[in-house]
């Protein structure tokens, strides 16, 4: 009689599922056949652009159990000894060698290097449910298994995980109307003279033509336009418009529209382009709450920096960013670019603020950069009502104009963060812990 | 959300071609292992000094040194900090470097004082630049006829030089002269490439003088120091050390960088050129004529005439060069594209039969931007279209050097076709090539494409030639 054991079952089955998983992460993956001892299969590298195999291997020992708990499992982590004759085996190896564990009832799969174990007990290897996950997301810490420290110029390409990043943009719905007419002036400027000095400035006026989101009708805007040619039309005569001196002027419109709309929390810095959170009061730094990607948080948007030898306030930090409007095709969007304004009190300009500008970028970091758009993004589209709400969104922002957000961009290849920051001396220097999200 | 389809993806870093035709992505590995593209077995490059009995002696010292080779920085990160293997039985440059003692001169102490006196920064630059040139000519007139000459300055003449201000700040000095572009220009007539070293090359402990430290960045471990001289000198000396691999079917192509710079009385705006004729990188120097700027004065162009002029020399140096015309023309400018610019650029590839043609405006202060989830900024090689334009981070983490081997924030360039026939994707795999086309460096993640950074290098040292003058059409003279 031919017999094939439960155990042995078991242990094909998680093999065939381990080998499985690893294909679909990028690498090629080989079962060993009868002559196995102590290896049940080899991984091997392949550059996920072209398709080329790399010649890196990496042995792996597959342990399957059909529905068994792990010592000192919890929801977290779990505990898993190694047999003393495998260790050896595995030791000897002139190759990496990672294990597998495989529990058929939940399909869940683990993997360590087998000597990650500690010195003291090498064969007890602490496994984290979360970060030791045998998927896409441990291609690149398994692939640099295969990195020989002491030759110059081995390297392995980053495998195929992917990930979404965020570019500094969010798409402008426009309103459908826009006002325009001609005016009794030239320019924005000539006609600016003839108004009240608090008068809000979010129109444009061009070889006397004038345009604007709001319409001056019955506004002291009247003053300056010839009467009787003010009309509303789609805003997209303009903003789909092939003409240069429209897109210049339109752009025009776009920045002076937002620095009004937003004018309750924000100042415009003239010399740097930029609108920066106003202070509240001399000399006092306010929070700012805003939910990132996931939490709610707050950052302190304006901050005064007192001085040590005199305890006075020497200079007040704003957060900032540059609008900057862009047409792609018939979109709109803008690009935010986070910076700082420099202020002595919070209100009067600071005579240093280039200098302390440049001081305070040169330390910034990818996350700082994140971390302030993300802010910013917020602020501009609501503070996250428009999901839920649209017509929230808009009579809250109180303006013309709407932003959205924008999708992750989906790059197919991800920084190997992980695999890198375990020997990178940069790591460190590249955390940033202003902005932890 | 919104969503736009942004067609993303990571141009794989691209391969250099080395001695026999061997191919790796970094200099530095490539040339240990394959040599340069042209080797010169058992030859030496010649190099002469000028500096004081200090400096000259540190500098051949070092040249010594490398001779036996040094260790790398770091282990961890080896591939980024390798060691420099010597110029031995590893030699990666397959010559020997000799510092001539014929060709060496002592700079005075007194001469060296006698400019750090000077009230003036402008006047010291100046009294610099022409006494190291005119010790250059006088050891190209002796019988040493060194490849390249190297100019060792001793710390405190350059703190005397590199000092942005005049000391006396009731001096008026609105002339702020730079020394080594100076020097440049002075040394163009002698035809004979140079480098400036500072004692921070040879002397582990020298100290940049405090105030500039703000303007400088931090001294280089020792390794990467040899790498970097001896390549430059290397190059300079008339070799290539490495080539872009000519991709099978690709048209014979020429490059062409057009920056812009102000002359020294800052009154006219004048064009710099430099022509990528191959893939090995050589390449020709062409003055251009006078440049306009548009109504918002940001965006210089040429006319239409001096466009269609500038091309036609363009087109005719590399014809003397290959014998043919070029079958793709590539212009890369700082600025965006007049009609009427790019009208003179089209008759004149009209009139030579050039039918592929690309032009792309290469933005590189623009305030678009990718930032990750992670603390590592954006993979170098990173690509996304944007409408028509491409975004491009040609600095960034780099899986060669498994990390991100810069200190701030990359910014990503844009590139802005003005009128292509070529893909933008395809032109971003172009313009990421030519990053690594810079023989200064060995470290292969830099920021610009060669014939932007050879243009504006160009107009640096341009600067401070009078128009007219004749020009020397080789790089190697202005890097």
């Amino acid at each position: 009689m031919k017999k094939l054991s439960q155990s042995q079952l078991i242990g094909e089955r998680g093999e065939l599922l381990a080998g499985e998983r690893a294909m679909s992460m990028g690498f090629a993956f080989d079962q060993k056949g009868r002559l196995e001892t102590g290896v049940d299969g080899m991984l091997e590298l392949r550059d996920p652009r072209t398709g080329r195999t790399l010649a890196k291997w990496i042995g792996a020992q597959v342990k399957t159990t059909e529905n068994g708990r792990y010592t000192r499992e919890d929801d977290s982590r779990f505990e898993y000894l190694i047999e003393p004759d495998d260790l050896n085996y595995w030791r000897g190896s002139n190759l990496p060698v990672i294990i597998v564990l495989v529990r058929l009832s939940t399909g869940e799969m683990y993997w360590k290097q087998v000597d990650a174990g500690p010195a003291s007990e090498p064969r007890r290897l602490y496994f984290d449910k979360n970060e030791d996950r045998f998927d896409k997301s441990a291609a690149d810490r398994i692939a640099s298994l295969c990195i020989e420290r002491d030759k110059l110029g081995t390297y392995v390409p980053p495998m195929l995980s992917g990930e979404g990043v965020h570019i500094n943009m969010v798409s402008v719905v426009l309103p459908e109307k826009i006002f325009v007419g001609t005016s009794l002036f030239a320019s924005g400027r000539d006609a600016l003279a003839e108004l009240d000095a608090d008068a809000p400035f979010d129109w444009v006026i061009r070889d006397r033509r004038f345009i604007s989101f709001r319409d001056p009708e019955g506004t002291s805007l009247m003053e300056v336009l010839d009467e009787g040619t003010v009309e509303a039309v789609e805003t997209s005569a303009i903003s789909a418009s092939d003409d240069v001196d429209d897109e210049n002027a339109f752009i025009e419109l776009l920045g002076r529209t937002v620095r009004v709309q937003f004018e309750d929390r924000l100042s415009f810095d003239r010399d740097s382009k930029a609108l920066y959170f106003r202070a509240k009061a001399m000399n006092k730094g306010f929070k700012y709450s805003y939910r990132s990607l996931i939490n709610e948080t707050s950052a302190l948007v304006v901050a005064p920096w007192v001085r040590k030898k005199d305890g006075k306030v020497g200079s007040v930090r704003h957060h900032a960013f540059i609008p900057r409007f862009h047409r792609i095709g018939d979109d709109w969007f803008l690009t935010v670019t986070p910076t700082f304004v420099f202020t002595r009190d919070g209100y009067r300009p600071h005579n240093f603020s280039s200098s302390l500008l440049a001081g305070k970028k040169k330390k910034e970091k990818n996350g700082a950069v994140r971390g302030q758009f993300l802010m910013w993004r917020y602020l501009l589209t609501g503070g996250g009502q428009q999901q839920s709400d649209l017509l929230a969104a808009v009579q809250s922002a109180g303006g013309p104009l709407r932003f959205e957000s924008l999708e992750p961009i989906q790059m197919p290849m991800a920084v190997p963060e992980e695999a890198w920051k375990v020997e990178d001396p940069n790591a460190e220097a590249m955390e940033d812990r202003e902005w932890l999200l | 959300m919104a969503s736009l389809n942004f067609n993303a993806k990571v141009i794989a870093e691209p391969e250099l071609e080395f001695g026999e035709g061997g191919r790796h992505v970094d200099p530095r590995f490539g040339l240990v292992e394959h040599g340069p593209l042209q080797p010169m077995l058992g030859d030496t490059v010649r190099i002469g000094v000028i500096g004081t009995g200090d400096t000259a002696d540190g500098f051949a010292q070092f040249i010594e040194r490398c001779r036996v080779g040094i260790e790398g920085k770091n282990t961890k990160l080896a591939n980024l900090y390798p060691p420099f293997p010597g110029v031995g039985n590893q030699n990666p440059f397959r010559c020997t470097f000799e510092v001539d003692q014929i060709a060496r001169r002592i700079v005075p102490e007194r001469d060296i004082r006698r400019i750090i006196e000077m009230r003036k920064q402008s006047e010291a630059v100046t009294a610099a630049s022409e006494m190291f040139a005119e010790l250059a000519g006088s050891v190209l007139e002796s019988s040493a006829r060194p490849d390249v000459i190297v100019c060792a300055l001793p710390s405190n003449l350059i703190e005397k030089l590199v000092n942005a201000k005049s000391e006396d700040e009731e001096v008026e000095d609105d002339q702020e002269l730079n020394f080594r572009d100076m020097l440049k220009a002075r040394a163009l007539p002698l035809s004979v490439p140079t480098q400036i070293v500072w004692p921070t090359l040879w002397d582990d402990r020298a100290k940049i003088p405090r105030k500039l430290k703000e303007t400088l960045r931090e001294v280089q471990d020792p390794a990467t120091r040899a790498w970097n001289l001896l390549n430059a000198i290397f190059y300079k000396a008339g070799k290539v050390p490495w080539k872009l691999p000519k991709a099978e079917g690709a048209f014979a192509a020429s490059f062409l960088g057009i920056g812009f710079y102000k002359d020294l009385a800052g009154q006219r705006l004048l064009t710099s050129t430099a022509q990528m004729f191959d893939e090995r990188g050589r390449g020709l120097i062409l003055r251009g004529a006078r440049a306009r700027t548009d109504k918002g004065d940001r965006h210089p162009y040429l006319e239409r005439e001096d466009a269609y002029d500038l091309l036609v020399r363009s087109i005719k140096a590399y014809r003397g060069h290959h014998g043919h015309a070029p079958a793709r023309l590539v212009v890369l400018k700082t600025s965006r594209f007049q009609a009427g610019e790019a009208d003179g650029i089209a008759q004149a590839c009209d009139e030579f039969g050039i039918d592929r043609r690309d032009l792309i405006w290469v933005s590189e202060h623009q305030d678009t931007t990718l930032v990750r989830d992670g603390n590592y900024p954006m993979l170098r090689g990173s690509f996304v279209q944007i409408g028509r334009n491409g975004l491009l981070f040609t600095r960034g983490s780099v899986p060669y050097y498994r990390t991100y081997p810069g200190l701030r924030v990359p910014q990503p360039i844009l590139l802005r076709p003005h009128s292509c026939d070529t893909p933008i994707s395809e032109l971003a795999s172009e313009v990421l090539a030519l990053t690594k086309m810079n023989w200064n460096s060995t470290q292969f993640d830099q920021a610009s494409p060669i014939p932007i950074r050879a243009a504006r290098q160009v107009g640096r040292v341009l600067k401070y030639v009078p128009f007219g003058q004749i020009e020397q059409p080789d790089y190697r003279f202005y890097s």
